[in-house]
């Protein structure tokens, strides 16, 4: 199968970095150009990747490299919709970062788009390709618990924002300003926006979607951000099945412009947990773990360093499968709308102090 | 399961990576999961269970633990000196002694310890009974590492295993502190009793931790064709090492390597 060609837009999300030896390791991938968002992140983006050429402007960047196949959208979710568009106009296939808009009206205004042009749009939600998860599908399937009846899941970090500011910016996280409550100094955008995962993975573990959300905030962890950075949700989803949530930025942080070793100050800086009860039994689970453990350099503080992160190999397959063969990738737009609502219904419920129905 | 039955199950998972990764794997290879019906130039099988015969010749003996991610990472905080230098290791290998008899246990720990550390085994002093041995090893570099290995769980109890490797600057383990045994990716809790799965490799999603690390070993092998000479001679110094611990205790000595080794 030939390689698809393959650029990278703005470089400014977290998930930038891992990218970068993705395109690289992937024989199924040919890295051609990157285009970056500004002056600094070309400079780093250069500094490591001396051999791939960068632009800031991407048009330039198209028109010089007219085999461009295909992109990853690593920006603000608000560029997304204008960077979709161009693309859409190219025929350019698209791997999304997690969150394409919170605003709705954008939101169809991409799935017109992409499916006008016939171009793959697939959204980067990596836990899918975990073979944690994978044996947690296969157990439920088997009918090891029974029926699934309740879950509770975390997805909690430390805070990206040091390092990708926009993650803290009410207006590029989320897409707006909006007051989490009357009265309340915090905005929408912050870490429940990070963390939509364990929203899609009960939709996936039950086959069911969202039927009430409710969501509450506590006092922030860093007094000086102006979006929420702690917060827990519950609620049902329409077979009935329980949830408890925690979509947090409960692990502090170094505060470094340039991620790297010695971020976290809590030893494991990333924690996917999920507890499933059945009608006949429990499943615990950790879907990034166990790893190796050190308290050597740079702060000689006990770190998990994290040993099996191989997500972006089967994320990497579907995707250049579905450009190749016309595929629809699981995680497409239309399918991933019914999350975005479920995360703004949380907000919704912030604002207004009960649980929302969807 | 029979070693030709595993082998079968194994070598269409190791021909899909070949393909889907374009190895010009060398014709002719093949896997196999004990010296029975190992033969051939690219006969490919785990080292340690040729430790008993000696290797057909062409056969490459696989160390699969090198290609273990925990391993791999411990051995990647040593090498960027996140931790360091190393002074002394801890090792501890149990098994119910089924598929990992006592011998076997040790031909894997000394691998690691050399191939971790970076160095060589420079003395072996064994105290040996029955099927377990506490072993304490010197290596080149000036490391001390210590070896408990036993072969006498309770038979059907999965191999329990430690490494923690101590530094001036941190201390290294592949277990979390506090915890004594293994820790799983996913706990079963249900009337017949818990099941644990760990799960680490979603292109081999299906084989069974010991027969992903032995696929992605051969695979390894397969891509770095140039490698085979270099595990056909650590596979005899292993087994020589090996049979230097056992006489060690023998003789209640602590046993220098070098003039001992063939």
């Amino acid at each position: 199968m030939t390689p698809v060609k393959i650029a990278m837009l703005s470089l400014t999300h977290g998930h930038t970095r891992k990218y970068y030896q993705t395109l690289r390791d992937s024989p199924k991938l040919d890295w051609v150009a990157a285009c970056a968002e500004n002056e600094a992140v070309e400079r780093l983006f250069r500094s490591t990747n001396p051999d791939v050429p960068c632009y800031r402007d991407e048009q330039e960047m198209f028109e010089r490299h007219p085999d461009i196949e295909a992109v990853v959208l690593a920006s603000a979710n608000s560029r997304h919709l204008e960077q979709v568009q161009a693309c859409a106009e190219r025929g350019i296939h698209i791997l999304s970062m997690k969150i394409p808009s919170f605003d709705l009206t954008e939101y169809d205004r991409m799935i017109e788009l992409v499916e006008r042009a016939g171009v793959v749009c697939q959204i980067e939600l990596e836990l899918h390709y975990n073979p944690v998860v994978h044996r947690v599908m296969k157990l439920l399937g088997d009918g090891v618990i029974g029926p699934l009846r309740a879950v509770a899941a975390t997805n909690i970090t430390l805070s990206p924002v040091w390092a990708f500011p926009w993650q803290g910016v009410p207006e590029l996280s989320y897409g707006r300003r909006v007051p989490l409550a009357p009265g309340n100094p915090r905005f929408r955008g912050g870490a429940l926006c990070d963390h939509p995962h364990i929203f899609d993975l009960i939709r996936w573990l039950t086959g069911a979607d969202f039927q009430t959300i409710f969501a509450e905030q506590a006092p922030n962890l860093r007094t000086d951000l102006e979006v929420e950075d702690l917060l827990l949700v519950n609620g049902k989803m329409t077979d009935g099945t329980t949830f408890l949530l925690d979509p947090s930025w409960s692990r502090l942080e170094e505060r470094l412009t340039v991620p790297g070793p010695g971020w976290e100050v809590f030893p494991k800086r990333m924690e996917v947990n999920l507890t499933l009860h059945g009608e006949r039994g429990t499943l615990l689970v950790d879907c990034f773990g166990p790893n190796v453990y050190h308290n050597g350099a740079p702060r000689d503080r006990y770190t998990v360093q994290y040993t099996y992160f191989d997500e972006w190999i089967g994320l990497v397959d579907e995707f250049v499968d579905c450009v190749r063969n016309g595929k629809t990738p699981k995680i497409n737009l239309r399918w991933h709308r019914r999350t975005i609502e479920a995360m703004n219904a949380c907000y919704d419920s912030l604002d207004r102090g009960q649980p929302v129905s969807l | 399961m029979p070693v030709s039955a595993l082998a079968e199950r194994l070598r269409p998972a190791l021909a899909g990576l070949v393909t889907k990764y374009a190895v010009p794997a060398p014709a002719g290879w093949t896997l196999h999961a004990g010296p029975d019906e190992a033969a051939g130039p690219h006969a490919m099988l785990p080292g340690w269970t040729a430790l008993q015969r000696p290797l057909a010749t062409g056969c490459v003996p696989l160390l699969p633990w090198r290609s273990e991610r925990r391993f791999v990472e411990l051995k990647r905080l040593l090498d960027d000196q996140v931790v360091t230098p190393v002074c002394m290791a801890r090792f501890a290998c149990q098994t119910d002694g089924a598929s990992w008899d006592l011998a076997a246990i040790l031909y894997r720990e000394f691998d690691l310890a050399e191939w971790l550390l970076g160095s060589r085994l420079t003395a072996v002093t064994a105290s040996i009974a029955g099927p377990v041995a506490n072993v304490i090893v010197r290596l080149a570099n000036g490391v001390v590492c210590g070896v408990e290995a036993g072969a006498a769980l309770p038979a059907g109890t999965a191999m329990l295993d430690r490494h923690e490797l101590i530094a001036r600057r941190g201390v290294a383990c592949d277990r979390v502190v506090d915890t004594q045994v293994p820790q799983d990716s996913i706990y079963a809790l249900t009337s017949g009793g818990t099941s644990r799965y760990t799960d680490t490799d979603a292109e081999l999603f299906g084989l069974e931790p010991d027969e992903v690390l032995l696929v992605r070993a051969a695979y390894e092998t397969l891509l770095h064709a140039e490698r085979a000479g270099a595990l056909r001679q650590q596979h005899q110094r292993l087994a020589a090492l090996v049979r230097l611990a056992f006489e060690s205790d023998r003789r209640r000595q602590r046993l220098d390597v070098e003039g001992e080794l063939p």
